[in-house]
């Protein structure tokens, strides 16, 4: 059993990491907070929310509850809380309801856009993805600086296999964050699904530029080998440009291979053969 | 209609995928005996490959991912012969829905391929259910299989998995490209699979 000052901190770091451990984080609660709600400080009302959200994740509706009760003896007119409850209302779906608070929200305070998201939300939870889409492209026209919401956005336009435009939202994101890598290949990702020899080529860029930004980014290193490869493969290539092509696919794999002999896992060093032409 | 079993390694291994990312739809890819096909009788899924939670609908790693997994399955004899994903919405089950161009690819090589959706609850898992659909794959058409057999140690294991939150063992391809230094094949938590049997 930890402290609640150790627990509190764990608290703390999964909060500013912005990670989803729901389990570990009702566990935390159960362990020492539950008890000790008033001794928390100034920490009190962020940890309630963030064990109230992992509660409802969890489907523990007692722990969340509880923390919503207590919010709202502190803060009565909140819309933040007001959110907590529509979500607690989604988890049991009842999803009526849950609209219903949105809905109310979004009337008095039309620039709330938390409200509007966990209607889209909704949609997905009922399997509406394409009413979703249309809700979300909605959003976006009023809220366009939202970097989540057009995250969001692409990754449902691949669910429903439509790349092009998945691509342009993801466009969108490397706008808003040109030095990110994982934009960069998550970019290259998109354009090498969609095919074609042209979307091949630029994939390949990025994948590139990925790698320049973040040399550690293996799936870039990969993604180089694999778009290098295709090009080669194709029959549009020629002399100068092919010998250049089979340089590149020879060090992406000498750097491949580097990498995981510094990491010894030999059951996985052997399947790496697979990838020579 | 064939009889198709699945090991306590390969049924174990898709549940607690699906049990790590309750959030994100999971895929993977199914293992079976080489030569399984031929009398078409009998069918056994002796392991499988867990590959992504990021974002399963996308290629390119898959690619790498399957290169790898078809040089790691021939050394031991064995055939990928089956995919499988399990679903971020649970409702969400249709094969149709699921539709993977990895399925297609399988389908290409072997000569009757699986998909199985895997639609497993945290209830469900404790109450001892089996939560797969199956369905045998070919030329685009999908026909639902019924007679599956899954051991009740492989159910057990489950329940014990999720309880002592094993499923933070597993690595999947998505976890490897973060970070090379984890297996993929789960050798150890092999070994614990094997070991509580």
């Amino acid at each position: 059993m930890s402290s609640l000052k150790e627990n509190m901190e764990k608290l703390k770091l999964y909060r500013e990491h912005n990670i989803r451990y729901s389990r570990e984080i009702t566990q935390v609660w159960n362990e020492t907070i539950s008890s000790n709600i008033d001794n928390l400080g100034k920490e009190k009302h962020i940890i309630l929310e963030q064990v109230c959200i992992a509660a409802i994740d969890c489907y523990q509706l007692k722990i969340a509850e509880k923390c919503i009760h207590e919010l709202y003896k502190e803060f009565p007119n909140s819309s933040r809380i007001r959110i907590l409850e529509s979500m607690y209302h989604e988890a049991d779906e009842n999803f009526n309801r849950a609209l219903q608070i949105l809905n109310d929200i979004v009337k008095k305070d039309i620039t709330n856009s938390a409200a509007r998201k966990r209607k889209i939300a909704i949609c997905k939870a009922l399997g509406r993805n394409t009413e979703a889409i249309k809700e979300l492209v909605e959003y976006l026209k009023i809220f366009m600086a939202d970097v989540e919401a057009w995250q969001e956005l692409s990754e449902l336009y691949i669910s429903e296999h439509e790349y092009s435009k998945a691509a342009f939202c993801v466009e969108e994101l490397i706008l808003h964050n040109p030095h990110n890598h994982l934009l960069h290949q998550r970019y290259a990702d998109i354009r090498y699904s969609q095919g074609g020899m042209e979307n091949i080529e630029l994939a390949r860029t990025y994948y590139n530029q990925s790698y320049k930004l973040n040399p550690k980014n293996i799936r870039a290193l990969y993604g180089s080998y694999l778009t290098t490869t295709a090009l080669l493969n194709s029959q549009k290539v020629s002399g100068k440009k092919k010998d250049a092509a089979v340089k590149v696919v020879d060090w992406c794999l000498k750097e491949i291979k580097k990498r995981y002999s510094e990491v010894k896992v030999s059951e996985i060093e052997e399947s790496l053969s697979a990838l020579e032409i | 209609m064939t009889n198709i079993k699945f090991s306590e390694r390969a049924y174990c291994k898709m549940v607690l995928h699906a049990a790590k990312y309750p959030h994100c739809s999971v895929n993977g890819v199914l293992l079976a005996k080489t030569p399984p096909l031929n009398n078409n009788k009998e069918v056994e899924f002796v392991d499988v490959i867990p590959l992504f939670h990021v974002c399963i609908n996308l290629t390119p790693m898959a690619e790498i991912a399957l290169m790898q997994i078809d040089a790691y399955a021939s050394k031991r004899g064995l055939i990928i012969a089956g995919y499988y994903v399990a679903p971020e919405n649970i409702r969400d089950d249709s094969f149709d829905r699921w539709y993977n161009r990895i399925a297609d690819k399988i389908a290409v090589n072997c000569s009757s391929a699986y998909v199985v959706i895997v639609n497993s609850t945290e209830t469900g898992i404790q109450n001892g259910r089996r939560m797969l659909r199956v369905a045998q794959y070919t030329d685009g058409s999908y026909r639902q299989c019924e007679d599956l057999c899954i051991s009740d140690d492989a159910i057990n294991i489950c329940i014990n998995g999720t309880n002592e939150a094993l499923y933070n063992k597993l690595v999947d391809f998505d976890n490897h490209l973060d970070d090379i230094g984890l297996d993929w094949t789960n050798s150890s938590l092999n070994e614990d699979i094997q070991a509580s049997l």
